[in-house]
């Protein structure tokens, strides 16, 4: 305990979004200092024998469904939760050390993590437990829509009502928060995998044909769409053709990705639609003046801000830099965490 | 549309940034035919909002986030790129642009070597400490200053006689040359013959036992034909054969173990835990005794005592009772004792 106190005096207080998709690290008085893929890569040479991580964050992510017998690419992290607590705490660690340049000290920073809203106890309790293990000498916990309201610039200490949604990887986080609180949140598991796999269905459906999950989130990322606009976008992909069992390439354009998230769009539609029924009427007059704020790696989907605006009827608004939002909130919150800060995250 | 909005810019910005971004906003509108409800309704904003916004009245508006989300909303509607009115409003505003990721360079995924390395060099430090400490701690055992305390006429008036022959350079060097210790402690000590004329000595007082020494000295020689087989590796091993009492050489000393020379006896009238230690390491009593036990100590004083339970041990020196309550601290009794210092 004193050891890890000693080296707390040589450790940033760090910000973690522990994203399924992405993790991000915010260092107090430095800003964003980390954004890598939360993929970690192990190695196995022969049945039963030692682990060891072979590589973790963007060069695993390379690797994601075109590893050797010996490695394995895994996402320990799955709905915004842990999956698989032991290769978590190995990325955290990685991840911990990667931010902290001198490496003479075994680092043991303050750490603060944004989780789900919708996080049970013991979900919680194995973020907590992997954070501590990697090395963190406190860990705090800050709920994903309030760190995602701070970073995104919206007055939380006020007494109006501010919606914000957030379109992460594995989760979609819905919150109305009002004077430092969460007056109402939801959580729905959809998210940026649930995009991909519908892509991989649509693609196997309509075209017989096999793609992965690399390929599914580049088609996203390149021509997909989530309303109707103007003007139609076309990209070539190659996949395995099931029925000839033979790589094939064709040819998508935006409308059938459009067609193809009807689904999970329908999905974080409802939650908002949920989320404005249950928000009590002065704060649902304040999101209806001035609108909705979108943050989450889900809103750089091509015109979801209309889709939501066109559902609504509401003003819809994409915050700056949406990936970094709920890490910079959860920076903010640390760096407010001497002060009254508390009351906005809490340890267990 | 767009040669328009370039000859406007240079006339707004004379007039200040903030008018330019509403302004240009307002001239797209203008230039399509739109009114401010119907781009009002489009936005769902309320068209008072919408005006202040292109009147650059932003104290009228919510906060930034907003704005910039408004203006974006605004310029996508119109089909105008939204990144220079973003980019003017925040210049003129002084709104900091979103921290861009410093992302570090590659560290090597093997960066626990380091770590294994100042864990063992801390290891290291932690023992070294750990072991000054002891040494410290074992210069000031707690029993010793009060024994010392408690002896120290004996400590004064120690006798030469009572002490082992290797002690005895140390007590009665003041009477004996080199070459007579030397003799004494090669020939004295395996013949063992120096009980039967020590025994006077150790009850002699101080004077005497300084003169008994040359005569002792003188004696060894002429003892020492009789023990000759003895083999002169003996000296050392002689402390750890004299607990056992039927040990040819205390035989021959006589039938009383007490009789000999700074025999420590130790008897047992209850259960306790003992832990003695010579101070050449070589001998040790450790352990739980019971009612009955008797223990005679060898190896190489002054001794190091633990004892559990002082009440229930009777320490005989030579012979003569050592009041345990003396050092006994409670139960317990720490001492360091040497029977060569004690009358």
């Amino acid at each position: 305990m004193f050891f890890r106190r000693m080296r707390g005096m040589f450790s940033n207080d760090l910000a973690i979004d522990l994203g399924t998709a992405n993790t991000l690290i915010y260092a107090r008085n430095q800003g964003i200092v980390l954004n890598e893929p939360s993929v970690v890569a192990i190695r196995q040479d022969r049945a039963g024998g030692p682990k060891s991580v072979a590589a973790v964050g963007e060069e695993a992510k390379m690797m994601l469904g075109r590893t050797p017998q010996s490695i394995t690419a895994i996402r320990p992290l799955k709905d915004g939760v842990i999956a698989d607590f032991t290769v978590t705490e190995k990325m955290l660690q990685y991840f911990i050390h990667k931010v902290h340049e001198s490496r003479l000290i075994r680092p043991s920073p303050r750490v603060l993590i944004c989780v789900p809203c919708g996080s049970t106890q013991v979900e919680r309790r194995a973020i907590k437990e992997s954070a501590a293990g990697a090395g963190a000498r406190e860990v705090y916990l800050i709920e994903e829509p309030m760190a995602a309201a701070i970073g995104a610039g919206l007055p939380v200490d006020e007494a109006r009502g501010s919606m914000v949604i957030d379109i992460g990887g594995g989760t979609s986080e819905v919150g109305v928060i009002s004077l430092n609180g969460i007056v109402y949140s939801n959580s729905v598991r959809i998210g940026g995998d649930r995009f991909d796999e519908a892509i991989i269905n649509y693609v196997r459906r309509n075209y017989g044909t096999l793609i992965g999950e690399a390929t599914a989130e580049r088609i996203k990322h390149t021509i997909g769409s989530a309303f109707p606009g103007a003007e139609v976008l076309e990209m070539e992909v190659k996949g395995r053709n099931l029925a000839e069992g033979i790589p094939r390439s064709f040819t998508l354009n935006s409308n059938e990705i459009l067609e193809a998230l009807q689904d999970p769009l329908a999905g974080i539609i409802a939650a908002v639609r949920t989320a404005l029924e249950q928000t009590p009427p002065e704060l649902g007059s304040d999101v209806a003046e001035r609108g909705i704020v979108l943050t989450g790696g889900g809103a750089l989907l091509r015109d979801v801000d209309r889709l939501i605006e066109d559902e609504t009827g509401l003003p819809v608004v994409v915050a700056d830099d949406p990936l970094t939002c709920v890490a910079r909130g959860g920076g903010k919150a640390l760096e407010m965490l001497d002060g009254r800060g508390l009351e906005l995250v809490s340890t267990d | 549309m767009t040669a328009q909005y370039h000859s406007d810019h240079p006339e707004t910005d004379s007039s200040g940034p903030d008018p330019s971004i509403g302004g240009r906003l307002r001239a797209a509108r203008l230039d399509r035919g739109l009114d401010l409800e119907r781009i009002a309704s489009q936005l769902h904003l309320q068209p008072g909002l919408v005006d202040a916004l292109e009147a650059g009245r932003y104290q009228e508006l919510p906060d930034p986030v907003f704005i910039l989300g408004y203006i974006r909303n605004y310029a996508r509607l119109l089909d105008l790129d939204p990144e220079p009115l973003v980019a003017a409003y925040r210049s003129a505003t002084g709104q900091p642009l979103p921290a861009r990721p410093r992302v570090q360079g590659g560290v090597p995924p093997e960066h626990r070597g380091g770590g294994v390395l100042v864990r063992l060099t801390s290891v290291a430090v932690v023992a070294g400490l750990a072991y000054l400490f002891a040494q410290w701690w074992q210069g000031q055992a707690p029993g010793q200053p009060e024994l010392n305390g408690a002896a120290g006429v004996a400590v004064e008036a120690q006798s030469p006689g009572p002490a082992r022959d290797l002690d005895r350079p140390r007590a009665g060097a003041a009477s004996s040359t080199p070459a007579n210790t030397q003799a004494g402690t090669q020939a004295g000590t395996p013949a063992d013959t120096a009980p039967a004329r020590r025994e006077p000595v150790a009850v002699a007082p101080v004077p005497t036992a300084l003169a008994a020494v040359p005569p002792a000295d003188t004696a060894a020689p002429a003892t020492a034909a009789a023990p000759a087989p003895e083999p002169p590796a003996e000296p050392p091993a002689e402390p750890q054969a004299s607990p056992e009492p039927g040990s040819p050489q205390t035989a021959a000393a006589g039938p009383a173990a007490a009789s000999q020379p700074d025999e420590v006896v130790l008897e047992f009238h209850g259960p306790t835990w003992v832990d003695v230690r010579d101070s050449a390491k070589s001998f040790s009593l450790t352990g739980s005794m019971t009612k009955g036990d008797r223990r005679v100590l060898g190896g190489t004083p002054p001794y190091t005592f633990v004892i559990g339970k002082a009440s229930s041990v009777a320490l005989s020196v030579r012979g003569a009772p050592f009041d345990l309550n003396r050092v006994a601290k409670g139960n317990v009794a720490r001492f360091k004792l040497d029977p060569a210092k004690l009358p």
